[in-house]
Order: structure tokens, then sequence, then C-alpha cells
């Protein structure tokens, strides 16, 4: 075994990864026991991690779901998963419920039409207060004018900036600024004084990003008109002078090609700080149809994030996943894998071989399943109360994939070094995925799948110095997923232990299986 | 075209004139025969349902019954077996819909069972989910509806065409002066008698051509409405011309209400009970009523090229997906047993087999699969279980090298030994697919 790195496509590490001048145990592929398969630690991305997690809205708290939501189990289910980073929904239309004023260079914090004590504020502060207490990084997506708003008090409805559903061709819940004199200039005022009062104000200093219009083509159509409001609202925070306080993330496209996210948002257009993609493109066996299928290939997950990681990478910006789930949609907020393993095992592999690419975030779209709107949106890593069901054995019911993300979020960390494994599947199995993480604690975790119909014995070869001696292993499959009664929100309960103290760490993952080695406490 | 200069009164005009006198009788006491081999509500093999959350929609009573209606929950049931243009559709039902305000609950005014004509399938049947269809904006499949809505203290009947517009998305409008108070409460919980027909008008004009659709209840015309045949624009979001006169589909019932969700039937007594119902299409001339399709007839066997691993390690767990050990055409769930020289052996954890062997050796394991009718499938399969070993960790080595020279790679290799069988085998398994 020895391929050069250059072979393995990643570049070599010259800013980060281990220690320059630290001795690595070299090891001979005669040295590792019969009937592994050998597979290589060797060298860290340029970027750490930057959070896994998901979206994670304030309408879990809201009117239509209020009276079934019990927060003690969200508190947990954030502290029991390390949920990582989350994107919220959000709108002007929950604090500046009018336009303060008429002059968008001067936001009026004293105006009655400016309320950050609204309830819907208070569903935010409850989000941020949590996210605060766990260390969350939050992304605080400005959707747009919300134009099917109504507020919970009673007094608003519609968007003062984007109008009221229904009315004078308003045909989206959700549309870009167009009224007053000046929409661009009112929206970035708008989220440029939000952007002040919650850090400099409230004081929060989990707010990482803000993104405007996530999949701008579905809301705005003048694409000018994005670009400005983008401008306005980093000059407008420059000017509050927390320009440097918070990132702006974007354009979490849904176009799937690397090219048009390269033409169309960067070049140079928009001032993103931090690129993302929203991502449904992959699979595993489920179909809509209800026709098993062959899954998405490691090597097509591999490729298309490795291609968005290098166009990136040419303007200086990291990549991430601002939401994601899989292909097998149903309506927008039903897929037809929701409750399945199939979907547990694609979202591991999705996060394995986007890390092996570079990719720095991923954020699952949703967290939990509740009301969105008067809709149950169902894609959620556990269900919601029980009574929303026909068949929840228990309130909060775990799907089989929160017992995959919340492990591989429980194992990692933010600024985590990524350590690619499985780049080239020409050269390798193509059913097996691996990557390794070294967390900032200095502990190691290695994430690995197999969509293989056999069992495959692996041998991880670690010959760092600062390598783990001994590792606990996770395993899931369809078999072992807890389901039922036995679904509860909690990590899966550890298979056995592995010794890698000589720098190798055995284990098997089963066939259809995800295994999960850590020497994280 | 030629054939569209003459006003044409279709043989199903006729067919629905004749059937009127039925509904000559008063409401109280009106009645209407369905033969056992016509009551589609009773057949669920006609019939595709999807139930989002604790919504339910099930024969279990022995009809069509929806329940748990409410913001959070999604009840569709679509007829599946035919698709027709010209029709009379009759059932007998309690369509319950109070609405909040009627009970006093929570939640936004209205509860509604909407049902979708001409939904736009290939085949419905070999479609999973095409009951979905049944709401007008999910799939965009369905063209027309008829609303039953209870909303604000009335009990609404409205017509509403579906198509998209403006390049938005799916819309759908109500046909003008289409939206009426029933005369007869249909939300009074009790049942009712619905007859809906559709009847076309075929011309060369399109202000006159186009389908008539009349709703009764207990035999009183309660509405009607005149959709014509022109240029609509269709769900790919394209101008194209519809004629209603001509077009086909499935029909399918969707009920939701305004109440929040957690809120069900128990609570708000929101629900749809539906018997008796029969289509008759009157297309091509027919004038008798849909027949149920036949029951289908499940079989079950062995797989008996099923394939198990070449061997196991004795403490490692075993999992064999059961359905791949049976080929079953049915849609009972299935129950599964598995033992050893008669013994029960491992266990079956979600539709799998998982034992962990502590001894090695050869074991045939008889699993059996029965369904909810007692058809049943056995079928033997020979594990080979051989001694796991620990792999040993390589002693510790004085080779060490500066990273800065490592070139260890990415990809893999399998050890001495082992690896040249295993990489001939990759080969021979890349060439197959190849």
């Amino acid at each position: 075994m020895a391929i050069s790195l250059s072979a393995c496509g990643t570049k070599p590490d010259s800013s980060a990864g281990v220690s320059a001048g630290k001795d690595i145990i070299s090891i001979s592929d005669s040295a590792i026991a019969a009937g592994y398969a050998r597979y290589d630690v060797t060298s860290a991305l340029k970027r750490k991690t930057e959070g896994f997690g998901a979206q994670f809205d304030t309408c879990v708290l809201d009117r239509n779901n209020k009276h079934l939501t019990d927060w003690e189990v969200y508190k947990k289910a954030v502290k029991t998963s390390n949920l990582q980073a989350v994107r919220i929904r959000f709108y002007p239309e929950m604090y500046e419920r009018m336009n303060d004023n008429s002059d968008p260079d001067t936001f009026d914090f004293e105006s009655p039409n400016v309320d950050f004590n609204s309830i819907e504020m208070g569903y935010l502060y409850k989000l941020l207060d949590l996210f605060e207490e766990n260390g969350v990084r939050v992304d605080l997506s400005w959707y747009g004018c919300r134009s099917t708003f109504a507020s919970e008090d009673g007094k608003i409805t519609g968007s003062w900036l984007g109008g009221k559903y229904g009315e004078n061709g308003v045909n989206n819940w959700m549309v870009q600024p167009s009224l007053t004199e000046k929409p661009a200039e009112e929206f970035a005022e708008s989220v440029a004084a939000c952007l002040y009062y919650l850090i400099e104000v409230k004081k929060y200093t989990c707010l990482y990003e803000y993104s405007l219009f996530p999949e701008p083509e579905g809301v705005i159509k003048d694409m000018d008109l994005y670009g400005k409001i983008a401008a306005l609202t980093k000059e407008k925070l420059a000017g509050y002078g927390i320009a440097d306080k918070i990132l702006f993330s974007g354009p979490a496209d849904y176009g799937n090609n690397a090219e048009n996210l390269k033409n169309k948002y960067l070049s140079g257009k928009y001032p993103y700080d931090k690129v993302d993609s929203s991502v449904y493109c992959f699979h595993g066996t489920t179909s809509v149809s209800g026709v098993e299928r062959a899954p998405s290939p490691n090597a097509a997950m591999y490729e298309f994030a490795k291609n968005h990681v290098d166009v990136c990478e040419e303007f200086g910006a990291s990549w991430g996943v601002a939401e994601c789930g899989t292909s097998n949609f149903i309506t927008a907020v039903t897929n037809a894998d929701t409750e399945l393993y199939d979907r547990a095992i694609t979202m591991a592999r999705f996060l394995i071989n986007l890390c092996n690419a570079g990719c720095t975030n991923i954020k699952y779209f949703v967290f939990g399943d509740c009301s969105y709107d008067g809709i149950l949106n169902e894609e959620g890593l556990f269900r919601f109360a029980r009574s929303a069901y026909s068949d929840s054995a228990i309130d909060y019911q775990a799907k089989p994939v929160w017992y995959a993300w919340s492990l591989l979020m429980r194992y990692t960390d933010i600024g985590s070094e990524v350590y690619p494994i499985t780049v080239n599947y020409d050269d390798g199995d193509d059913e097996v995925c691996i990557t390794a993480f070294r967390l900032p604690d200095g502990s190691w975790t290695y994430a690995a799948a197999n969509i293989g119909g056999g069992q495959k014995k692996i041998a991880l070869v670690n010959g760092r110095a600062d390598r783990p001696s001994s590792m606990k292993i996770f395993r899931l499959t369809a078999a072992s997923t807890p389901s039922g009664a036995d679904a509860e929100l909690k990590i899966i309960d550890k298979y056995g232990d592995a010794d890698a103290s000589g720098g190798v760490a055995y284990f098997t993952i089963p066939a259809n299986g995800i295994a999960v080695l850590s020497d994280k406490e | 075209m030629k054939k569209l200069r003459m006003i044409t009164a279709v043989f199903a005009a006729a067919a629905i004139l004749a059937a009127m006198p039925l509904f000559a009788a008063s409401a109280e006491g009106y009645s209407y025969e369905i033969a056992e081999e016509n009551d589609l509500a009773s057949w669920r093999y006609d019939w595709n349902t999807v139930e989002i959350g604790s919504g339910k929609t099930g024969f279990e009573s022995g009809n069509l019954k929806m329940e748990n209606i409410n913001q959070g929950t999604a009840n569709y049931a679509l007829y599946k077996t035919n698709k027709f243009n010209e029709f009379q559709l009759d059932f007998y039902a309690n369509l319950y819909l109070p609405s909040p305000s009627d009970t006093g609950k929570d939640g936004t005014d209205y509860a509604n069972l909407y049902l979708t004509f001409y939904i736009d399938f290939d085949d419905a049947s070999l479609v999973e989910n095409a009951a979905m269809a049944a709401c007008p904006w999910t799939m965009n499949k369905g063209w027309f509806s008829v609303c039953f809505e209870r909303i604000q203290g009335y009990s609404k009947i409205q017509f509403l065409v579906n198509e998209t517009f403006d390049g938005h998305g799916e819309t759908r409008y109500f046909l003008d002066k289409d939206c009426v108070t029933a005369s007869t409460d249909w939300c009074d919980n009790k049942y009712h008698w619905f007859r809906i027909t559709a009847q076309s008008t075929r011309t060369a004009d399109f202000a006159t051509s186009g389908c008539t659709y009349t709703v009764y209840i207990d035999g009183e015309k309660e509405a009607e409405t005149f959709l014509c045949d022109r240029i609509y624009s269709n769900t790919n979001l394209a101008w194209e011309e519809v004629r209603f006169s001509e077009k086909k589909g499935y029909f399918g019932f969707w009920a939701s209400s305004g109440y929040g969700m957690g809120m069900g039937t128990a609570e708000t007594g929101a629900m749809a009970d539906i018997k008796n119902l029969s289509v008759t299409s009157f297309d091509g001339g027919n004038d008798t009523p849909y027949p149920r399709s036949a029951m289908p007839v499940a079989n079950i066997s062995a797989n008996n090229s099923f394939s198990p691993e070449a061997s196991y390690e004795t403490g490692e767990d075993i999992e064999i997906r059961l359905a791949d050990l049976f080929e079953y055409d049915g849609e009972d769930k299935l129950t599964y047993t598995a033992s050893y020289n008669g013994e029960p052996i491992g266990e079956i954890k979600n539709n799998y087999f998982v034992w962990n062997p502590t001894e090695e050796g050869v074991y045939d394991i008889d699993f059996t699969a029965v369904t909810a009718d007692d058809l049943s499938a056995a079928n033997k399969v020979r594990l080979r279980v051989v001694k796991g070993a620990a792999p040993v960790q390589p002693a510790e080595s004085s080779d060490k090298v500066s990273e800065k020279t490592s070139k260890k790679g990415c990809g893999s290799s399998v050890s001495a030994g082992f690896s040249g069988i295993v990489l001939l085998a990759v080969f021979a398994l890349r060439k197959k697919r190849a």
C-alpha cells in the first residue's frame, strides 16, 4: 500500500493537521491481520469543521405546536446529540411589524412599529438561549417577506414590505421586498438592525452566520436586487460596528451544480463569507414509487462535494450544506424514506463523503417533526408528540436517522480536523466510505458505512503519535435500530471496544451498516 | 374536429336523465339501491389510501372512513381501478365535518372534504402514494374538485378548477357563482345520499363545449356548474388545450380541517364515513356501474436464490433481512420465525433475523413467514460459523518516520495472504458488472 497523497485527490496539509515533526509509526502491510482491508489516516484537510446540525425553527413553539411541545425534551435532545449548528427560519415581520419609518438609513428602535418583545421574538430568544448555553452555532436566515404572516397577538397580517398573500398578485408565502419607496434598503436596514440588537443588546454570541433568501431562485426574481440587499446589509452592519462579528452565508442554492454555483453566485457577485447549498439529490435504496433501486454511489456524493468545495476554494470560502435530506420527496414535507433505516445510512454516507471532500458543515432538515404553518413536517430526526400520529408508541419517538445523525454529532465537535480516508473509489471498495476526525480535545473519531450485502472487516491504520489507544465501537444496522417504544432520544448503546494501541483499529462494518469508533469521552 | 361541429348529445346525457326519476323522491326517506358487487366503499382493493400523522383512512369499519382530521394530518383515498370522463358518482355518507367555530375548539375555522376528479396518472395502481393527488396542489394531478366545506357556520359546496398560473406554481379558484350554501345541511351528523354527475357537451366552440357538473343531496339538486373546454395553464406551467368534455382521470377524496395538530375525532367529532359508493362511467356508451375489482390473490414462497455469506464468525452479529428469504406479492405484514433443530434461535428484530453465534459449526436454520390469512412458506438456510479471532496489534515498531516523508495513501488494500484472493474476487466482480 503506497498510494501517493496526490493520488488520493487530497492536497498535502500545509497549514493544519498534525504538528510538524511528530513521529509516526510506519506499519507494513504484513503487520495487518489477514482478511482485513487496510485504510490509512494520512493528512488533514485545510479546513476544520464548522459544525454538524439541523434546521431548528421557532415554529416548534408557536400556537400550532405549543400545546404539544415539551421543551424539556428538546433541551435534552440538543445536549444528548451534541447539536453543533442550526439554521433558523426568520423574517422581518417578527420584529419590524410595520415600517419603522420612511428613512431606510436610520432604524428607529423606539418606533411603535418595532417590537423586539413580540410573541414571535420570544420564541426566537428561547431558541437562542438554548443554543447559547450549548455552544450551538446559529445561521439566522431571513427567508424573505412573509406574505402569510399572522402575528399571534392578532395585530399584523401579511408583510408591510412584501404584501399580503392573495392580494395584488402576491401568490407565494415568502416573497421579495417590493413595497415602500426603497424596498431593498428597507430590508437591509431591518436585517442589520435586528442583528445589532441581538448581538450588541441581547449579547448573543451563538450567532455565527446570517443568510438571506435561501434558495434565492425560488423567492427572488431579480438577482440584482438580491445582490443589492446583500451588499447594503454588509454596509449597514459595518455601520453598526459588527461586520466582523458574524458571517454572511449563502446562497443555499438548489441547483446541484458546482459550475452553476460558481457562475451564478460566486465570481465576486455577492459578498459571501461562507458558501453553502441545499442538497437533496442523493438517495438510498428507497424510491417514491416503492420500487427498490441502487443507492447513490459513494463516488457520486464525494465528487459532487469535491466540485463544490473546489469552486468555493477559488474564492477563499468554505462550503457547507444549509439544508439537506434525500431525494425521496412525496411532498415538500413528506419523504418516502422518512421512517426508514435507509435514510439513516444514506445520510451517514452523505456526511462521510462530503467531509472527505472538504465540506465543513452540514445541517439536516429538520431537527424534529412539528407543524409548519398547519402542515405536519415529517422530515425530522424524530417524531413529535405521540398524539400527532396514529402509530407512535411513545412521545418524540426517534427515527432511524436520529440514531445515525446524533451519533455523528455526538462524536465530533466544531473545529475538528478532517482526515479523508476513502476518496478514490476506483481504487478501493466502492461500497465502503470512511472518514476520520481529530477533535479539538485531541480525541479521534472514525466514521464508516457499508452499503454492501456482506460485512466488511476494516483495519484502520493511524500511526501518529497522538493516535487513540482504545476506541468505543458503535454500530447501527436496520436490525439493531431501536423502534417503537424502544426508540428513545438517546445515543445508541456501545457495541464494543477496539484496541488501537499499536496503530491499527480493527473493526467490522456490518452489511448495510454504519460503524463509528471514538475515544471521545 | 369535424365530429365536434355537431352538438353531441352524448349517450351519457340520456343515461343520466334516465336515472333522474330516482331523485324525484323527497329528501326524507330517500334511498337508492346499490348492488353489493358495485359497492366500492367496502372494497379496499379498489383504493389507494395515504395517512399522514395521526390521520386515519381505512376500511376497518366495513366501509371507507376518514378520522383524526386536523392541521397536522392528512387523509387521502383514491379510486385506483378506473378513470373516466362522464360519470355518475353515488355514495351514502355522514360527512360530519364541524369547523372549530362549531365546536368551540381552537383552530382555523374550516373543515372539508375534497373530491378531486381527472387525476392524471397513466396507471394509478402503480403509484404508491397516488391518493395524495386528491389534494389538488399535491402532485398537481387533479384538474377539478368538488369541495364540501364547513366554514363559519355554513355548509358549503364549492366547485374548483385547479390550474397553474403566472409561472408561480399551482393554484385553484372557485368557479363563478359556485360556492353555494347547501339547502340540505350535509354536516348534521346524519347520513345523506350524495350524487355527483358529469355530463359532457361537445361542440367546436370552446364557449359551449365542456362538461356540466351537478351535485345532488338526498335527491335534491344543490349546485351545478359548467366547465368549458379552453386553454388552461397546465401543471408544467405551459398553456394547454384542455377539453373537459373528453378528459379522463381518476378521482379521490381528501379530508382536512383547521383543528390544531393532535386534535383527533374523539375530541372534535370530525370524520367522513362513506358507504355504498358506486361509480358509473358513461364513456363509450356504458351505463352500468363499475364492479369491484377481483380480490388479489397473494402468493408466498421461499426465495431459493438467497445466498448467505460464505461464513460468519463467532461473536459477531449475523443479520439477515427476512424479506430476502421469501417471495411475496401481497400487502400483509408477514410474521417470521427462526428455529434450529426445532428450537427457536436468535431473535426477529425489525424484520431481520439477528443471531450472535458462540459456537462454530454448520447451522441449518428453518425460517417461516406467515401472512395474516395464514398463508405460509418455509426456507431452510445453511449458515457456516467459524471461530472468530481477535486480530493482534502490530508489535511496537522502531520504524519511525517523519510525518513529512510519509506517503501513506487514502485508498485501501487487503492484507497479505488473503489479499490476493480478495483482489481477484473484486476483479471478477467488476468484470461481471461490465
